[in-house]
């Protein structure tokens, strides 16, 4: 169940060298992403927490380790972050080298299947949403 | 992070990833496909495909060693201490300066996605690496 509520002070995730992370904030303050990074296993927050610590430490059009990162989606590039076998969507920030972390599925086969799928199709809105809500000044001005 | 020792895990697996990210990117900056590394070390090519989606992490010495001889690489334990710091530099940006470019290809972030068919797999990912180039 979303955890209502969240508010500007949980959206920074990690801040690397080259990248930095953040949660998807919803128009209605939940944050799915962190939802599900809090319900997961020490472990494999640990996991995650390492393959965007690697990933933000990969040089601008380098490539990060196929076991930490993959592209989801081409047009537009959506990505998935990797913790065991939990994968967290994410998008790219439009002017600068910040990745909105949204949802997140767990692969259990070796193809992604219709729950990633759904993953990355919402990934896919709440990017949309995203920038509408940034430019209209919506996103992070929030009271 | 507070606790040390999720502090040292996560430093631990950031390591192995990069372990990881150097090997691939020797493979790519020398046209070693994994069908030929694996051809090279005598192994079958799904070895080489588990090996570079984290089975790395999990790799003995000699297993390390077997694929950088293969790839023209010596793979080379070092203990570096911690405490002398100009020594440390030096080692570290003497090994950086060894290492293939990490980040020759521009605009391209990250491999294709979806496996490509067998047939046409290759030629697919050709097409697929010039877009994002």
């Amino acid at each position: 169940m979303a955890k209502p509520g969240r508010g500007s002070n949980d959206l920074s995730i990690h801040d690397a060298l080259y990248r930095s992370f953040e949660w998807y904030w919803s128009p209605d303050g939940t944050m799915a992403g962190l939802d599900a990074y809090e319900q997961m296993s020490v472990r494999e927050q640990d996991d995650f927490i390492a393959s965007i610590e690697h990933w933000g430490n990969v040089p601008e059009g380098g490539r990060a380790a196929q076991s930490r990162v993959n592209q989801e989606h081409e047009d537009p590039l959506i990505v998935a972050i990797k913790a065991g076998k939990q994968r967290f969507t994410a998008f790219r920030e439009e002017s600068g080298p910040t990745w909105i972390v949204c949802d997140n599925y767990l692969k259990e086969g070796r193809k992604r299947d219709k729950t990633g799928d759904r993953a990355v199709a919402r990934t896919i809105e709440k990017r949309t949403s995203y920038f509408d809500a940034v430019k209209k000044g919506k996103y992070y001005e929030r009271g | 992070m507070a606790d040390p020792a999720r502090a040292a895990r996560i430093k631990r697996l950031v390591e192995l990833a990069d372990i990881e990210r150097i090997v691939e990117t020797i493979m790519e900056n020398d046209d070693v496909s994994a069908a030929e590394l694996a051809r090279r070390i005598n192994a079958k090519p799904p070895q080489i495909s588990r090996d570079l989606h984290g089975g790395l992490r999990r790799a003995t010495l000699g297993r390390l060693a077997l694929i950088a001889h293969a790839l023209d690489y010596d793979f080379v334990p070092a203990l570096v201490p911690r405490n002398n710091t100009v020594a440390r530099a030096r080692f570290f940006d003497a090994y950086r300066e060894l290492l293939p470019p990490l980040s020759a290809k521009a605009g391209e972030v990250l491999r294709p996605t979806v496996a490509p068919e067998k047939s046409k797999g290759k030629k697919r990912e050709k097409v697929r690496s010039k877009q994002l180039a």
